[in-house]
């Protein structure tokens, strides 16, 4: 049955392209306002990357320059291993999508992801083989732009999903989405690294011309604790303060709780709060941004329900264990029903689907990442509220390094969490992801 | 797989752990495997042949009088146990047991009995069978052998008494039952001993499933026969008061109750248990035996705080939650005593807390009572965190050696008075968890290294959850 349907989506986009017989890398401005199936790629460039293995992301690879100052070698070794990787990868997402119901694929939203992921392909893969810096800097740059044009992937993906509900088994659109956010984390993680290198590696060479203030060019990434040197390598910041994490966003999801709902909870950090980790700093901001931000709403909507005079705190325990941070995080929002506990890290379920999405507010949030940023716009729920993403993807992000997730919930009382995510470090350099 | 049943000496080869057996032999050579197997029986024979001789030494060993079959007799009747393992149990729920209660007459104290009196050769014979088909070398384990033993024994005097038709029936019925609940009440540390010997030579896992039934089982029986003891007692004192009768005046004249006589009772159930005050009586109880074993000044053990619903109540056997929360904070509070021995000699003044407190969190729903123990104990150790499920492993086995010093154990709540906490058997954790997941409860822990743990009890709150006991593991072919 599938390959009916792969047949139905191929076959008027082969034949386009057998009219147009397009090579070029770069598209026309009008090619690119198409959201249906675009028609001038060639296929059988996709197919041949897509069907070569993928090199799972090591760890070594990841932490192969720190504690040196980057040089010429070492950030054309990164663009090659980047060069490799990055094409085959976004090759097989492309491919991932011919595999879905003909209905689905032609949903406007999955469609648009679809197409942006062949662009981003198309535009990478084009590339030389890069020798000298002028050249990575241009693939850096490009990479840069393709990561920014991908960055609402998810909530798209999830719009789409919502309304092909009924077209999809849920375990065929688990595997699905699994799949997509797993490569997804996998892309950025080394498209991240590879940018953060890049920028790193032109600081140093200024600073070691100038004695001038290293410029932020990462705002988030300065913010973590440690200074710009000797901390981070790529993307991952070795000193990471967890405590210092929690904070910032505790008083961001708090100050987001206040804005939707007019009261929030107050929230207090116990435990090992001196404790580093070396992690990706977007990563861990993430999962624990979705996770507060349940335990805000959930505090504040059974206050309401209960006609509780006042909200009772969030309590945040910081655990350090070998070689892993733990996080507990306890609220008294009522927790999760005996029946719904099942669904929670289920795709596109949602507790919140009397509610729907709210009205936008604006507010930039200096200083967080790109990607939670996008995550907590338009209030508290942002656009993947009530769309069923946030846990399950959450629970991803903590598994991909080696940690997990972890969800208790008294019935009537409130939830634990309990969160543990594994230091990046050397010791586990032989760890595939 | 023959059942075992004779006490011949283990030269022949046969399916010992059978699951590792199995993996081992795709690689390690049939040779190779025997000789491993000659091995362990040798070095597990002297083991035997040493406990034989203190276990014949022991008073807990005596021989039953008349008990002259030998095994081998034996074997043909075991056509019996057939009878008795293709029923299944006929399991209830605290609710059925309350409301038996509820208008009790002689009629309904004498249905009770019958139950019983067919309920309970059934189950045994259940666990007789899983007995049977242990490996052979586990089954003839001295520890082992005596609690099948005592089982066939029960099994026998059950299904051969007779009906029960008056009160006095129901009278010599239970004195009958009483017996053998003190007779069994050294079935634990028996199995304790029995499984932590053969840890080597079956496979944690069929031990971990055989250990779960045997003790939900046994739980199960026992709770029949206290709830039956317990209403007939209550009944007779009812009967006594009626009668205008003394204490212990007997009831020669009387061979039945007067007509109509009914009483309210709820045995050993309680339909509305305040879950904050067992919860207060155990923290006291536990503090005071730590205090003693430490040799604190009273007040200065850790405190144990207890929050949330505190009025919530529930409907249950409070004997049974009473184990699952004494063993939970014995367990937190002997492991933050540790964190913190240093200060025990240098603590200031009793009303500077020197530990910090174990805080007791009760949540109520509709359906469920759920009881969070959190302490700051310094988490679980990382080695054992994969085992303290397990009944039997190599880290804890030289635990459970510590049954020989303890003869009975009934795995209640109120004998930790003759037992030092400072002992460990490496059995509270699962046994709480058998206890609640005989009512359909269940009990997880999540540790945080180098902080705490946290542990969760969930029991249903309604009672209307049936006894969760199952039939034999391995049904004949």
């Amino acid at each position: 049955m599938l390959s009916v349907k792969l047949a139905a989506t191929r076959a008027p986009m082969v034949a386009a392209s057998r009219q147009q017989h397009h090579h070029s890398a770069i598209l026309s401005n009008h090619k690119r306002r198409y959201f249906s199936a675009k028609s001038h790629y060639d296929e059988t460039v996709v197919y041949k990357y897509a069907s070569q293995q993928i090199k799972p992301v090591s760890i070594g690879q990841l932490l192969k320059y720190r504690r040196m100052p980057l040089s010429k070698e070492n950030i054309l070794d990164s663009i090659s291993y980047t060069q490799a990787e990055l094409p085959v990868r976004l090759a097989k997402r492309v491919i991932s999508f011919h595999n879905l119901p003909f209905i689905v694929g032609t949903n406007p939203h999955i469609a648009r992801v679809y197409n942006q992921y062949y662009e981003a392909f198309d535009r990478l893969h084009a590339f030389a083989s890069i020798k000298d810096l002028d050249a990575e800097w241009e693939f850096t740059r490009a990479l840069e732009r393709q990561t920014q044009i991908l960055l609402d992937v998810i909530p798209t993906i999830a719009q789409g999903f919502l309304e092909c509900k009924q077209y999809m088994q849920r375990e065929e659109r688990t595997v699905f989405i699994n799949d997509l956010i797993r490569s997804r984390i996998g892309l950025r993680v080394i498209g991240e690294q590879h940018v953060a290198l890049s920028y790193q590696f032109r600081e140093e060479q200024k600073t070691a011309k100038q004695t001038t203030q290293k410029t932020e060019v990462h705002g988030f990434q300065a913010s973590y604790g440690g200074s710009m040197d000797d901390v981070w390598v790529g993307a991952i910041h070795t000193k990471l303060l967890p405590a210092l994490m929690m904070e910032q966003c505790g008083r961001l999801v708090q100050e987001m709780c206040e804005m939707h709902y007019g009261t929030a909870p107050e929230y207090y950090i116990d435990g090992d709060v001196d404790e580093t980790i070396s992690y990706i700093p977007s990563h861990f901001e993430y999962i624990t941004c979705e996770l507060l931000k349940n335990s805000f709403r959930a505090t504040v909507d059974f206050s309401n329900k209960s006609n509780r005079l006042s909200h009772p705190p969030i309590q945040i325990t910081i655990t350090k264990g070998e070689g892993y941070v733990g996080v507990r995080i306890r609220d008294q929002g009522g927790g999760i029903s005996k029946e719904n506990m099942p669904n929670v890290f289920e795709y596109s379920w949602s507790s919140m689907q009397a509610d729907g999405v709210d009205e936008s507010s604006d507010t930039s949030m200096a200083g967080m990442s790109l990607q939670t940023n996008l995550a907590l716009q338009h209030g508290i729920g942002g656009p993947i509220a009530g769309l069923g993403f946030g846990l399950p993807m959450a629970r991803l992000y903590a598994g991909y390094f080696g940690g997990s997730l972890d969800i208790v919930s008294m019935e009537g009382y409130g939830c634990d969490v309990f969160l543990k995510l594994r230091s990046i470090e050397g010791s586990v350099e032989e760890k595939q992801i | 797989m023959i059942p075992y049943l004779t006490t011949a000496r283990p030269a022949t080869a046969c399916a010992l752990r059978p699951a590792a057996a199995a993996a081992a032999a795709t690689t390690t050579t049939a040779a190779q495997n025997i000789a491993k197997y000659h091995q362990a029986a040798i070095k597990y024979t002297t083991l035997r042949l040493k406990t034989t001789t203190a276990v014949a030494a022991s008073p807990t060993t005596e021989p039953v009088a008349g008990h002259g079959r030998t095994l081998q007799q034996k074997f043909y009747e075991n056509r019996i146990l057939d009878r008795y393992t293709a029923q299944e149990p006929k399991k209830v729920t605290l609710r059925q047991l309350v409301l038996f209660g509820r208008q009790l007459t002689e009629d309904k104290l004498v249905a009770s009995a019958n139950y019983v009196r067919s309920e309970l050769p059934v189950r045994l014979a259940h666990r007789i069978s899983d007995f049977q088909f242990l490996p052979y070398i586990a089954g003839t384990n001295p520890h082992l052998k005596m609690v099948y033993d005592l089982y066939w024994r029960a099994f026998d005097e059950f299904r051969k008494f007779p009906s029960v038709k008056t009160l006095d029936d129901n009278r010599r019925f239970c004195d009958n039952m009483k017996k053998n609940l003190l007779e069994h009440s050294q079935v634990i540390p028996q199995l304790g001993m029995g499984v932590s010997e053969c840890a080597d030579l079956v496979a944690p896992e069929e031990i971990d499933r055989f250990m779960n039934q045997m003790l939900i089982s046994r739980i199960s029986r026992r709770t029949l026969a206290e709830q039956h003891i317990a209403l007939s007692e209550q009944f007779d004192a009812d009967l006594r008061t009626h009668l205008g009768l003394q204490p212990s005046e007997g009831f020669t004249q009387m061979g039945s109750a007067p007509p109509g006589f009914a009483t309210q009772q709820i045995g050993i159930v309680r339909a509305d248990c305040n879950v904050a005050q067992i919860v207060h009586d155990c923290a006291l109880h536990v503090c005071g035996i730590y205090e003693d074993a430490y040799h604190l000044p009273p007040g200065t053990a850790p405190q144990v705080i207890v929050e949330g619903h505190t009025n919530a109540t529930f409907m249950c056997i409070p004997a049974h939650v009473s184990y699952i929360i004494h063993e939970l904070l014995k367990n937190s509070m002997s492991h933050v005593l540790r964190r913190f021995a240093d200060s025990l000699d240098t603590h200031g003044a009793p009303s500077d807390p020197a530990f910090p407190p174990i805080r007791v969190t009760i949540c109520s729903s509709h359906s469920d009572i759920v009881v969070r123990v959190s302490d700051q104990s310094g988490g679980i150790n990382p080695d054992m965190l994969p085992y303290i499920w397990s009944f039997t492993h190599p880290l804890k086995a030289k635990r459970l050696h510590n049954f020989h010093s303890v003869h009975r154990m009934e795995a209640r709540a109120d004998e930790t008075d003759a037992v030092s906490p400072l002992m460990s058997f490496g059995f509270g954790l699962p046994m709480s968890r058998v206890y609640a997941r005989y009512w359909g409860g269940s009990v997880n822990v999540h540790s945080l290294p180098g902080y705490g743990v946290d542990a969760y009890v969930q029991l249903p709150r309604l009672g209307n959850v049936v006894e969760n006991i199952s039939a034999r593991s391995r049904p004949y072919q």
